[in-house]
């Protein structure tokens, strides 16, 4: 039986996100960036790095020891034909290739809301990063207030099941983090959504274009319950 | 998405000159986006058909007012 489409690795999506694929491109990135001031040549890794464009920004405009890596063969492949030499690793999120307490940050963009189990891949993250060092999260979370009545959808999709910003805090508590900054950005999504409807006619047509008419109208109907926004997070791994 | 031949049945009342779809920038609160519109290519003119405005144009109105 075929697997399902993924969304990131959708042309549609790629199209009207570029090859950073996800709302606003860098600019969250670089928010937390001046936030987070770290110094150069401090290693950090890009968790769900897609092609790699987040890993080159970091190594490029702040010279840091940043890698990269992601589940996806196809999108590691297109960045190490993009960028010769970044280093870029074939992984999941849940059991990074890395060594106790060896980072001294971690980026993970509009990753965690496609994780079956976001709480033990935020144990994961603490695993890996230095007593004191910096989580950077974007993501999208859900707005519309009832979480137990979170529609079922047959095929993943980040939009569909995004949790809560008290579920994700608690989570992120939990995992062995401070919460140091939570900032919505849900405008991205809203400008993501608007070129998607410029594009497509509606955001239901563009849902069913990607994933077929069934789980289309599904996804559709289960976005639309959920009210998703978009945040940038920066937690702090407990001394 | 209307058809070029559509868009050349519409005249610019300043110019005289048939409507051609282009490349449309529009801003609205904190995005900027292109779209494919009939436009005058000599005044810069934009036709705005009703099923658009009622319809996408609606829609992205919505969104961007996150309502």
């Amino acid at each position: 039986m075929a697997e399902p489409p993924r969304l990131y690795e959708s042309a549609l999506v790629r199209q009207a996100t570029g090859n950073t694929i996800r709302p606003g491109g860098l600019t969250l990135l670089q928010r937390a960036m001046e936030l987070c001031a770290m110094a150069s040549g401090a290693r950090v890794l890009d968790v769900g790095c897609g092609t790699g464009a987040s890993t080159t920004y970091l190594r490029h405009r702040y010279q840091l020891r940043a890698a990269g890596v992601d589940l996806s063969a196809k999108l590691l492949l297109e960045g190490s034909v993009t960028v010769p030499g970044l280093p870029l690793i074939r992984g999941r999120a849940e059991y990074l290739p890395c060594r106790n307490a060896c980072l001294d940050g971690l980026v993970c963009e509009c990753v965690l809301s496609l994780l079956p189990d976001s709480h033990a891949t935020l144990c994961e993250f603490n695993r890996v990063l230095k007593p004191g060092a910096r989580l950077i999260v974007s993501d999208l979370y859900r707005r519309a207030p009832d979480e137990n009545g979170q529609a079922e959808v047959s095929v993943p999709c980040c939009v569909a099941s995004a949790r809560s910003h008290s579920f994700i805090r608690k989570q992120v508590l939990s995992a062995g983090f401070e919460l140091q900054l939570w900032e919505d950005h849900s405008y991205l999504l809203g400008n993501l959504a608007a070129r998607l409807i410029l594009d497509h006619g509606s955001l239901q047509a563009f849902w069913v274009k990607v994933f077929g008419e069934t789980a289309g109208q599904e996804i559709a109907h289960a976005v639309a319950a959920s009210r998703p926004g978009y945040f940038l997070m920066i937690a702090q791994k407990r001394i | 998405m209307i058809p070029p031949e559509e868009a050349e049945a519409w005249i610019c009342a300043k110019c005289g000159a048939p409507l051609k779809i282009l490349k449309v920038e529009f801003s609205y609160m904190k995005g900027n986006f292109t779209v494919d519109l009939p436009a005058c290519a000599g005044c810069g003119m934009v036709l705005v058909t009703e099923d658009l405005a009622l319809g996408k144009m609606a829609e992205v109105e919505r969104i961007l007012e996150d309502k």
